[in-house]
This record gives structure tokens, C-alpha cells and sequence, in this order.
């Protein structure tokens, strides 16, 4: 008797479609938190490895360890987790490149996981024929960094003799850390070495080799126990240096304990907790779960399972209350037997819990699916190394919800919160009220008791919608619900994604891209002397790079010029203001104070220029000349304001074109018109010099010496002041031909191809932005021609800016702009593809997580709608029946339910906006407050305000908000017409004749 | 003839067993005529009145109304027939609660698309006695006035046919005594046929033609009034 009876056949009766929407609630709701909990897992496991990528993975390394000693040395594991090393193969360079590298093998793969340092293209060598090389090291070798590269690399002995060379394929691109952080390295160990002193390794070859190169240096990477106390560490690490000898020396690796808490959002907070920031006390906080959760993990993951209960409770409320009122007959005959009402109870709790067990086991188990197939598509759509959220570290764990047991809560939950009214019912109710058919006691209907008369024009919709209304607030509110988490979190997610990419946007402005895709420039060594000499050089992007470039089809603009800084103007007599200015200011020569250091600088400056040609008491002004392609000076036609191009002319040397922005027209007429002479001069270097400006560090001083004296400076030190000359002058007479005024952009692209240019920037003072340029009048050419015409050798192209087509694969793109500059010397170039890649990836990673929200919400909110709609007819069934019975069409009664749902996405919409509207007005307002001064906009780390990690300074109307509300709206009435055909279906299923529920 | 059937039939499944509600019914109604078909519970009498009203599909035979067989015809057109041709009585009234009296009457003009005839419809409250009542809620009148609304509702499209099924099954003598005679005024007055489905010997002897029904069969015409 008190058995279950939940396995009673007739309990099932006509209940499989609703027991199989139950289950895929909790299969729904389960999968969504489990893959997005996994997901956001995921995401910081990344963010973590990121910063581990600038710091390495590693407490402590110890350098110089020679390879024959370092198997016997002695880890203690009560202190050493584990250990790793590379060794040192020595030093590498090309045949086409005198830079010189360093070149390293890991011992194993673990020490290659404890360096930290992923390829983002391709994987370390798996073969003695490969290597892997970084971005910059391939630019200096003049190779494309991409794998399958072919590179010759020629090994050095002690003595810097080449003693074989080797053709490698390049395995894999890794992306030193150098581009993201300051000075290049946090790895570098300045604490041991001056800057210089020690080469970082930049080549590394197969691990395989390991022991062909052997003898050589080790570098030991440590990873200390949790336990382990740092004086502890320390001690030990010294035991191992004395053993060691031979000068090897260790350095501590702090900033692997400040990524841990700074991934752990501990970093400010850790030192007044647990002392000062190093593994110890990082592991501290990781064992007491010390941490904070970061915007995912503190508003997303609580919002959403928020959300999921809601609606999972609303629905399976609905179903429960469905299949209890269809069994509350069994249930009454069962009670009428001698079942007490706690034994039903019981079975009802057992079967739902049991359903409730699948529905979450299964949906956890999609969940992790779902999540694995998500990372992989972003693995292969962005060709980021994004790692699965399964497995993951200790700190990022204590930062994160468990998925698992968030999705077993968030089931239980809302089946208590479910079952709880009906089960109450149930306790409540007599057997006999149990057998009785009032479908009231279980489905509650709003009673429409007003009998004001209706329009009496009405026709035959309007009267009976008005009197039967199948409007039901909760699905309004959970359609509402839904279509707001979309449409506020499409806003937002996009939002969000842009401030937590827009670091790297920033490096794209710092890059100097001004809107090209790729730039590419030719470095200059040189950089101390104000008179110095930087142009022509066979270094330079070449006709041959340009040629290759230009004929892509990808390529959809390219401009190159030949920018020569050192032609200059002298006067005898100090030239007035308006002509400095005209000039860019750009003096050549330095000022000095009076003191005896000053002094001697003076009288070097003195000596330099005598010895390359001029007096020494001139004044000397930089005139840039830029040489630009005849296609690109026919162009220039169209800014002629006196004058007119006459390119066969210009080539030849006779003449030159005067280039000035807007503002120094006046002056540019007044100084420099059409048909004057401009009498100015450039330097040349013997080849010898051209060497040292280039391709040398040694100063100029050891070479071309012209002046040296020892003086005192104000602190009694003695300074050696040392003066050179490399160069002599050569002077150029030309005829002004033309006069062009540049827009911007063209003054930008010719008067400042470097990082000189025109500016902007917000003046607190006045209040507004302001413009600044640092260009002066410069003297435009036809490139090579004019130059070679004059007698200089300037040749290759000092910088080129390319912009792609818009259909065009970047990826390809990148590979080709690589290929081609492979024919340049001494050039470094910036893409913008790094940072789009990066980007575009940060967006994926957000939004990834807002799609996977979206469609799970939408399946969720297809249910939860289908079935809310689905108990709101049956309550209104007998009303219909009626209706049908007297004449009312399945056609008509179809169109009843149709223009009373259509309400529901109308009204959900606008609701959806006010999240919008509301978020909008509080950025606004933080936006206002800052910008007026009122909050202040800086802060002290660790004492951030509470807006401090919104994107305020967005606009969530900026991002396609009326396609996103269109589609809100087509989702809607989606989810609407989805659970419409339940409604209908019920209708036509029901007999007009009575047969008993 | 307004009403005949051919060899009607409806039979039910219920798991193994089969039930032959309506068994090989011919007959005839005439225009204007007062039918009333009598039999115990399980007897099929319902079960025939739905077949004739177009509530129900039969299982084999057919159903003419007028010229037009009505079984075989779609869901849209039987709603015409059953808004246009054909007024219902049911025992339980089937009002809706949520709509006034006046509402309920003319829901069947509205669902016509049709504009209510006031006069007419005054009319037919005036002769059933709820013309005080129109704006009253249903759950507001007594057992005896809801079924004279139904008996309203089942008027208010002038149809041809009045098919009542129990119509006195919810309520007591008197008011069971009003709604025969009312039936029987309404034939007089406005020459609509009525068939009534009842036990009650008392409301099937007020009619002037009695079937007999047993076991899904017709009996013969037993007389009437």
C-alpha cells in the first residue's frame, strides 16, 4: 500500500510530452550555466596565461648553471614543485642579417610549459630541421614570420667565427612579450645583468638536440612548493647556487605571484592581508579562498541563474501543476484506499527529483560539450590558443563558480520552489476534492466579472478577446525578461568587450597607423645627434618590396616616400620668427649653458660642423625633402596654390615643390614664391660611416674624433666630452616650381611620415580639443630621380603605408606584407593585424559567452512561453468550447489566440529598451561627473570606485541597437509563435462533445 | 424534409471494446416539426443530436440538412451550419461567465459577422422573460433563467433548427415545465423545428413527434401530442 505507485502506468497516461518538456528544463538550464560557467572558466584560465606569457611560470631562475653539473644538483621537493630548464646553445646569426641571436633548447616539454611562452602561430620544433623564432627576431633575419619559413642560421664559436650553417623551417611564431610591456622584458633579469649584458634567447630548436649541444649553460626555471616559506625557498635556492659555482646567480620571480593575484583580483588587497606579494602568500589566499570576482563571475554568472530560476520555476510550476491535475483523480482514489497525502507527497517529490536528476546530469554532460565545441570554434575562428575550462588553476578556481554544483543548485531550487504550491494543494485537499473536476484548484484564472457593455460596433474579436483574455503577466514577464537579458546584454556584452579591448586599439593609435592597415619603416640607429645624418642607405624598403606590394590585389592604396631629414637651410644671421616657424622650428643645432660643460659641448658642436663644411656660428634649420612617386606628384596638382609640377623638371633637380599645411601659406608665399632659389645642403657619409650610422653601437667619437677635452661638472666629476664629424657637406641649388597647401592627411602621409604629425588632444584648460603639428614647409621631389639627380644616394623608400581591400583575409594579407619586406633591409613594421587579430578575439571571447546566454535563454524562454500560453488556454478551454460549439471556427479560434499573443513580443519589446534607456543614463551621468571634475578620475590601486569596471565611457546605443532591437523582436514573436502551437493544437485536439477531462 | 439521416452510425474505441453509440439510424425530420427522441442513459440519444448538429463526425452514414449532406463537410463550413442553420440547448447552459446576458445572446450573430437586429433580438427576450436581464452576468441568474438565455443565444441567428439536449436536466419541475413550454411556443410562434434529447417523459410527451432510442437504434414513432 505504501509503495510508490510512480511506476503505475496510468499515472503517464497522455503526460509524455509534458514530462519530456520537464526534462528539458533542467537539461536547458543545466547546460547553459555548466557551458558558460566552464566558459568563463575558460576565459580567465586565459587572461591568467596571458600575463604568465610576460613573466613566465616559473618562482625562481637561476642562471649560468653549466649542463654537465646540473643532473646532479640536488631539488629539495619539500620546497620545489617542480623543475625545468633551457639550455643555452650558443650564439646564431644569418647570412642576410648581422644581428646576432640567441639560440636555446628545452630540456622537455614541461620545461617549455614552465618558460610560459605559447607560439601564437605553429608550435615549438618537433624536428632538428625546425625552429621557432619570434615576430621581431624574423623581421631582423628578413623572413616572414609565419611557419614553413625557411631561414639559414650560421653557428658561432666563442671567437664570433661562423662554424656551420644550416637551412630551418620555422615551426612556430612566439610572441615575445616585448610588444606589451615596458622596455621589452619582465623576464630580463636587470637585477643581475646591466641592459645589454645578457641576450635573451630568441631561437629556440628542437628538444631533441639537447644533448648534441651539450657542453654549454643551463637556465633553471623552479616551481616552489605551496608550503614552502620564501626565506625557505631562498635558502635552498642559495645551497643550489654554492654547489653550482662557476658564478651562476638566481633571481626571484615576483612577478609570477603578482599575475596569480592579479588574476585572483588580489593584488592591492594582498599585502594588508597576508604581507607582501610573493607565492607564499599568493598560495595563502588560494588556500583560504581569498579572491575576487571579477565582472563575469560577480554580476554575469549571478544574473543569468537568476534568471534561469526564475524562469525554470515559472514553467515547471506550470507543468507540475498540468500533470498533478491530470493525476489528482489517481491521487483522490489512491487517498480514498488508505495512501495519506504525505505518501503522495513523497512520490511526487521522488519522481520530479528523479527527473529533475537526469534533466541536470544530462545537461551537465551537454554543458561540457557545448563548452569544448565553443572552444574550439574560437581556437579555429581567431587562431587563439584558448584552453578548455576544465581543467584549470587554483587561482582561478577560487574566482570562479563550480559549474557543476552551481547547475545542481540552481535544479534543486527551482524544483522546491516548483513543487512547493502544489504540494500544499495536495496536503490540503480531501480525497474527495482531489476526485472532483474543478480544474480551478489547480489552474488559477483571473475572473472578468465587470459587466460594462461592450462597443456595440465591435465586431465579433474585439467583444470576445475583451471578455476572454488569454493574457497571462507571467509569460509577459518572463518573454519580457528574456527579450531584455538580450537585447541589454548585446549592449552591454559589446560594451564591455570594447573597453576590454580597447588597450589594444590603443597600441594601434600608438603605432602611428593613422588608418592604414600596415606601415612599414625604415629604422634608424642614430638617434643622438641633432645634426645627425639618418638618410641614404641601401637600408630601406625597396622598388622591388614595393613592386610586390603594389601588384597584390589584396592591396588597395599605397603610398611610399623617401623622407630625408637631413637636407638642411643656414642662414648668417639669426633667421625672424615667422620663417622658424615656417621651418618647424626644427634647429639643428644644440644649445649650451654657460657652465664649463656647456662649454665644451659648445666648442664640440664647433668642431663637428667645421669638419663636415660649415661655420660654425651659422644657424641651421632642417628642410626636409620628400621624394614621392610621379604618380603620386601628378596627384599633388590639385593643391597647387602658385606655380604649377613640372615632373620632368623636378627629376631632373631643377626644381622642387614647396609643401606647407594651411596655416603657413602666407608665410610660405612671402619667404618662398615661385621661380626663388632655394640654396640649402645635406651631409654624406662615406660607405664606412654609413656602417657605423646603421648597423653599429659603437660611438661615432672612437671613429671620427674632431674634438676632446675633460672638464668638471657642478658636482666636481670629471666628464669626458668627445665630438665627431661624419660626414661633409654637399650643397643643392634648386628652383621653387610649384607651391601645393596639404590637407591633414597628405601633410601627415608627406611632411611627417615618421612620428612627427598632427595631433590631437583634450585641453583641460580650454575645455576643448586641440590640434598640434609638428611639421614645418618641407620640399617635395620626384623620389630616387631627383635625388640621384642632386648627387645623393638616397634609393629605397623610407616608409610605406598601405591600406587592404575590405573582402581581403588579413591573414593572407600579413603573410604577404612579410614575404615582400623579406627583400628590405633594416625596416620594422607595424600591422594592424596583431591588434585586429587581438581585437577581434577579446570580442569573440565576450560575446561567445553572450551568444551561448542567448540561445540558451531563447530555447529556455521557447518552453517556458509554450507552456505558460499552453495553461492559460486550457483555463480558458471551456469558454472556447462554448464559443466552438455555437458556431466559432478552429480557424476564427486560431485567429483569437494569434491577435491576443501578438501583444506579448509588442509589449516585451518595450520593455526590453528601458534596461537600455536606463544603463545609457547612469554612463551618462559617471561620464558627466567625471568630465565636470566632480569625481575624480584617477584613483589609488585598491581603492577603485564602484563604476570603475563599467564601460561608462561607451555608448550602448553605438552598436547596431536597431538591428539587435529588430531582432529582439523577431525572436519574440519567434518565441510567441512557438508557443502558439501548443495553444492551437489543444484547441483542435479537444472534442466539441463532451467525453470528461 | 430538414433533417434526415442514412444509415447512420458512430462507434467508439475504448482500449479493446467497442461501443456502438449510434447504430444504423434513418430518419426523417420535418420542417416545423416538434421532435423528441427519448431513451435511458447510454442509450446514444446524445450522441444522435451531435451527429445531426455537426458537433460529431459519424462513423459511417450521413446527415442532410436540407439537400446538403452535413458529415462529410470541413470545420469551417460545419461552424457556419452551426452559427447560421442551427441553435443549441444544452443541460449545463454553456454560458460564458466572463460576457453579460446580452453579450451571450448575440455571440452567435457576432461570430456570423453579422450586426445584432435589436427588435429582433428584444423580441426573444421579451417572449422568454429576460429582457430585465441583459445586463446581468450569467452567474447572476437562477438555473431557470441561464437556460432561457441559451434558449435566446439558440435564436439569435433565426435558425431553422433548434437541436436541445437534456434542456431540463439541471433544473427543477417548475422551471423544467417553463422551458417545455417555451420550446413549444417558440415552435408555434416562429415555426422552428425543434429536437429535444431528453429522458424526462414528461418535456419528450409535450413533443408531437416521440423517438425511442435503445442501444444506438431508433425505435418507432411512439405518438407525442
Amino acid at each position: 500500500m505504501k509503495s510508490l505507485f510512480i511506476s503505475k502506468k496510468l499515472l503517464y497516461r497522455r503526460q509524455e510530452g509534458r514530462l519530456f518538456c520537464l526534462l528539458v528544463m533542467f537539461i536547458l538550464g543545466a547546460t547553459t550555466i555548466t557551458s558558460t560557467g566552464y566558459l568563463i572558466r575558460s576565459q580567465k584560465e586565459y587572461e591568467l596565461n596571458k600575463t604568465l606569457t610576460e613573466t613566465g611560470d616559473y618562482d625562481v631562475i637561476i642562471y649560468d648553471v653549466p649542463s654537465n653539473i646540473v643532473d646532479e644538483v640536488d631539488f629539495n621537493p619539500e620546497v620545489f614543485e617542480s623543475e625545468g630548464s633551457y639550455l643555452e646553445a650558443g650564439i646564431f646569426s644569418s647570412p642576410d642579417c648581422d644581428v646576432l641571436f640567441k639560440g636555446a633548447i628545452f630540456k622537455n616539454h614541461d620545461s617549455e610549459q614552465m618558460y610560459h611562452m605559447p607560439c601564437i602561430r605553429g608550435s615549438y620544433p618537433d624536428s632538428e630541421n625546425e625552429v621557432a623564432l619570434d615576430i621581431s627576431t624574423a623581421q631582423a633575419l628578413g623572413i616572414t614570420p609565419y611557419p614553413g619559413t625557411q631561414v639559414v642560421l650560421g653557428f658561432h664559436d666563442p671567437e664570433g667565427a661562423i662554424v656551420n650553417s644550416k637551412e630551418y623551417t620555422v615551426s612556430g611564431i612566439f610572441e615575445a612579450s616585448s610588444d606589451m610591456v615596458w622596455c621589452g622584458w619582465f623576464r630580463y633579469p636587470s637585477d643581475l645583468y646591466d641592459e645589454g649584458e645578457y641576450i635573451m634567447p630568441s631561437i629556440f630548436f628542437y628538444d631533441g638536440l639537447y644533448n648534441s649541444f651539450l657542453p654549454g649553460n643551463e637556465v633553471v626555471m623552479l616551481q616552489a612548493e605551496e608550503d614552502s616559506e620564501e626565506k625557505v625557498l631562498i635558502s635552498e635556492v642559495n645551497n643550489i647556487v654554492k654547489q653550482v659555482g662557476n658564478g651562476a646567480q638566481y633571481e626571484l620571480n615576483d612577478f609570477r605571484a603578482n599575475a596569480l593575484a592579479s588574476s585572483m583580483g588580489i593584488l592591492d588587497d594582498l599585502e594588508g592581508e597576508y604581507g607582501n606579494v610573493s607565492y607564499t602568500s599568493v598560495y595563502k589566499a588560494i588556500d583560504d579562498g581569498f579572491g575576487k570576482k571579477d565582472f563575469f563571475s560577480a554580476v554575469l554568472i549571478p544574473a543569468i541563474t537568476t534568471l534561469i530560476l526564475i524562469i525554470e520555476v515559472f514553467a515547471i510550476n506550470v507543468l507540475v501543476k498540468a500533470i498533478i491535475f491530470d493525476r489528482k483523480e489517481y491521487y483522490g482514489t489512491f487517498r480514498l484506499i488508505g495512501v495519506t497525502s504525505i505518501d503522495v507527497v513523497r512520490d511526487i517529490l521522488v519522481e520530479f527529483s528523479l527527473l529533475g536528476f537526469i534533466g541536470t546530469s544530462l545537461g551537465v554532460v551537454f554543458g561540457i560539450i557545448l563548452h569544448n565545441v565553443m572552444v574550439g570554434a574560437v581556437r579555429s575562428a581567431v587562431n587563439i590558443k584558448i584552453e578548455s575550462g576544465l581543467i584549470v588553476s587554483d587561482a582561478v578556481k577560487v574566482v570562479t563558480f563550480n559549474p557543476i554544483v552551481l547547475s545542481v543548485v540552481v535544479c534543486l531550487l527551482s524544483l522546491w520552489f516548483a513543487l512547493l504550491i502544489p504540494i500544499i494543494k495536495i496536503i490540503k485537499m480531501l480525497p474527495m476534492e482531489l476526485m472532483a473536476s474543478d480544474e480551478e484548484l489547480f489552474v488559477h484564472r483571473k475572473k472578468n466579472r465587470t459587466n460594462k457593455e461592450y462597443k456595440k460596433s465591435a465586431g465579433w474579436l474585439s467583444a470576445f478577446c475583451r471578455r476572454i483574455s488569454l493574457h497571462d503577466s507571467l509569460t509577459m514577464l518572463t518573454l519580457a525578461a528574456v527579450m531584455s537579458v538580450m537585447l541589454f546584454g548585446y549592449c552591454y556584452f559589446r560594451a564591455y568587450s570594447d573597453q576590454s579591448t580597447s588597450s589594444y586599439l590603443g597600441y594601434l593609435n600608438e603605432s602611428s597607423m593613422e588608418g592604414f592597415d600596415y606601415v612599414a619603416r625604415r629604422t634608424d640607429r642614430i638617434q643622438d645627434a641633432p645634426y645627425m645624418v639618418s638618410n641614404r642607405h641601401s637600408s630601406g624598403i625597396t622598388h622591388e618590396s614595393i613592386q610586390v606590394i603594389e601588384e597584390s590585389e589584396m592591396t588597395d592604396e599605397l603610398y611610399a616616400v623617401i623622407f630625408n631629414s637631413s637636407t638642411r637651410v643656414v642662414f648668417d644671421e639669426e633667421p625672424d620668427k615667422e620663417l622658424v616657424d615656417l621651418l618647424g622650428n626644427h634647429n639643428l643645432k644644440n644649445t649650451f649653458d654657460d657652465t664649463a660643460l656647456g662649454l665644451a659641448g659648445e666648442q664640440g658642436q664647433a668642431a663637428s660642423l667645421s669638419a663636415m663644411g660649415y661655420d660654425p656660428s651659422c644657424y641651421m634649420y632642417e628642410l626636409p625633402t620628400v621624394g614621392i612617386r610621379e604618380r603620386d606628384l601628378r596627384v599633388l596638382n590639385k593643391y597647387v596654390v602658385a606655380g604649377e609640377i613640372d615632373v620632368e623638371a623636378i627629376s631632373s633637380g631643377k626644381e622642387v615643390i614647396v609643401a606647407i599645411p594651411e596655416y603657413l601659406k602666407d608665410s610660405a608665399l612671402k619667404y618662398y614664391n615661385v621661380g626663388t632659389t632655394v640654396n640649402f645642403s645635406d651631409v654624406i657619409l662615406s660607405s664606412d660611416a654609413e656602417e657605423l650610422n646603421f648597423n653599429s653601437e659603437e660611438a661615432f667619437g672612437d671613429h671620427y674624433k674632431v674634438y676632446e677635452t675633460v672638464v668638471k661638472d657642478d658636482y666636481d666629476n670629471e666628464i669626458c666630452t668627445i665630438a665627431a664629424a661624419y660626414g661633409k657637406r654637399h650643397d643643392i641649388t634648386a628652383t621653387i616650381g610649384a607651391i601645393v597647401v596639404l590637407d591633414d592627411r597628405l601633410c601627415n602621409l608627406y611632411l611627417a611620415p615618421d612620428s612627427k604629425g598632427v595631433n590631437y588632444y583634450y585641453d583641460d584648460n580650454i575645455g576643448a580639443e586641440i590640434k598640434s603639428t609638428t611639421y614645418g614647409m618641407a620640399l617635395i621631389v620626384n623620389d630616387y630621380h631627383t635625388f640621384n639627380s642632386w648627387g645623393l644616394p638616397d634609393s629605397n623608400y623610407t616608409c610605406i603605408k598601405a591600406t587592404i581591400k575590405s573582402d581581403v583575409d588579413i591573414n593572407e594579407y600579413d603573410q604577404m606584407w612579410y614575404r615582400a619586406l623579406s627583400k628590405s633591409q633594416n625596416v620594422d613594421t607595424s600591422s594592424s593585424y596583431l591588434y585586429i587579430n587581438k581585437v577581434k578575439s577579446g570580442t569573440i571571447e565576450v560575446m561567445i559567452i553572450y551568444y551561448l546566454i542567448s540561445i540558451s535563454l531563447i530555447l529556455l524562454g521557447a518552453i517556458s512561453v509554450s507552456v505558460g500560453l499552453y495553461a492559460k488556454v486550457k483555463s480558458c478551454n471551456g469558454d472556447l468550447m462554448i464559443l466552438r460549439r455555437i458556431g466559432l471556427s478552429s480557424r476564427q479560434c486560431g485567429l483569437m489566440i494569434i491577435s491576443q499573443n501578438i501583444y506579448y513580443p509588442v509589449m516585451a519589446v518595450m520593455i526590453s529598451v528601458i534596461p537600455v534607456f536606463m544603463c545609457q543614463s547612469m554612463f551618462s551621468f559617471i561620464w558627466g561627473k567625471l568630465r565636470s571634475g566632480e569625481w575624480a578620475s584617477s584613483y589609488l590601486p585598491g581603492e577603485e570606485p564602484w563604476y570603475s569596471s563599467l564601460p561608462y565611457s561607451k555608448n550602448l546605443f553605438e552598436y547596431n541597437f536597431v538591428e539587435a532591437l529588430l531582432l529582439c523582436i523577431l525572436i519574440g514573436v519567434l518565441l510567441i509563435v512557438i508557443g502558439s502551437i501548443p495553444q492551437i493544437r489543444y484547441l483542435r485536439k479537444n472534442q466539441l462533445i463532451e467525453t470528461g477531462e | 424534409m430538414i433533417l434526415k439521416t442514412e444509415n447512420l452510425s458512430k462507434v467508439y474505441k475504448v482500449g479493446d471494446t467497442t461501443i456502438t453509440a449510434v447504430d444504423n439510424i434513418n430518419m426523417e425530420i420535418k420542417s416545423g416539426s416538434y421532435v423528441s427522441i427519448m431513451g435511458a442513459s447510454g442509450s446514444g440519444k446524445s450522441t444522435l443530436l451531435h451527429l445531426l448538429g455537426g458537433l460529431d463526425k459519424p462513423t459511417s452514414g450521413k446527415v442532410f440538412l436540407g439537400d446538403n449532406d452535413i458529415s462529410q463537410l470541413n470545420d469551417r463550413l460545419l461552424s457556419k451550419i452551426r452559427c447560421n442553420e442551427i441553435g443549441f440547448v444544452f443541460q449545463k447552459f454553456y454560458l460564458i461567465n466572463e460576457m453579460t446576458i446580452r453579450e451571450n445572446i448575440i455571440a452567435p450573430v457576432l461570430i456570423a459577422g453579422n450586426k445584432p437586429d435589436e427588435d429582433y433580438i428584444d423580441e426573444i427576450c421579451s417572449v422568454l422573460g429576460i429582457e430585465d436581464r441583459l445586463s446581468h452576468m450569467p452567474l447572476q441568474l437562477s438555473g431557470g433563467q441561464q437556460q432561457r438565455v441559451a434558449i435566446a443565444r439558440a435564436l439569435a441567428n433565426n435558425p431553422k433548427i433548434i437541436l436541445c439536449d437534456e434542456p431540463t436536466g439541471n433544473l427543477d419541475k417548475q422551471n423544467s415545465k417553463e422551458v417545455v413550454k417555451l420550446l413549444s411556443a417558440i415552435n408555434d410562434k416562429y415555426n422552428k423545428t425543434i429536437v429535444v434529447v431528453t429522458h424526462d417523459p414528461y418535456v419528450g410527451e409535450s413533443a408531437s413527434v416521440l423517438y425511442h432510442m435503445e442501444d444506438g437504434r431508433l425505435g418507432a414513432t411512439v405518438g407525442g401530442k
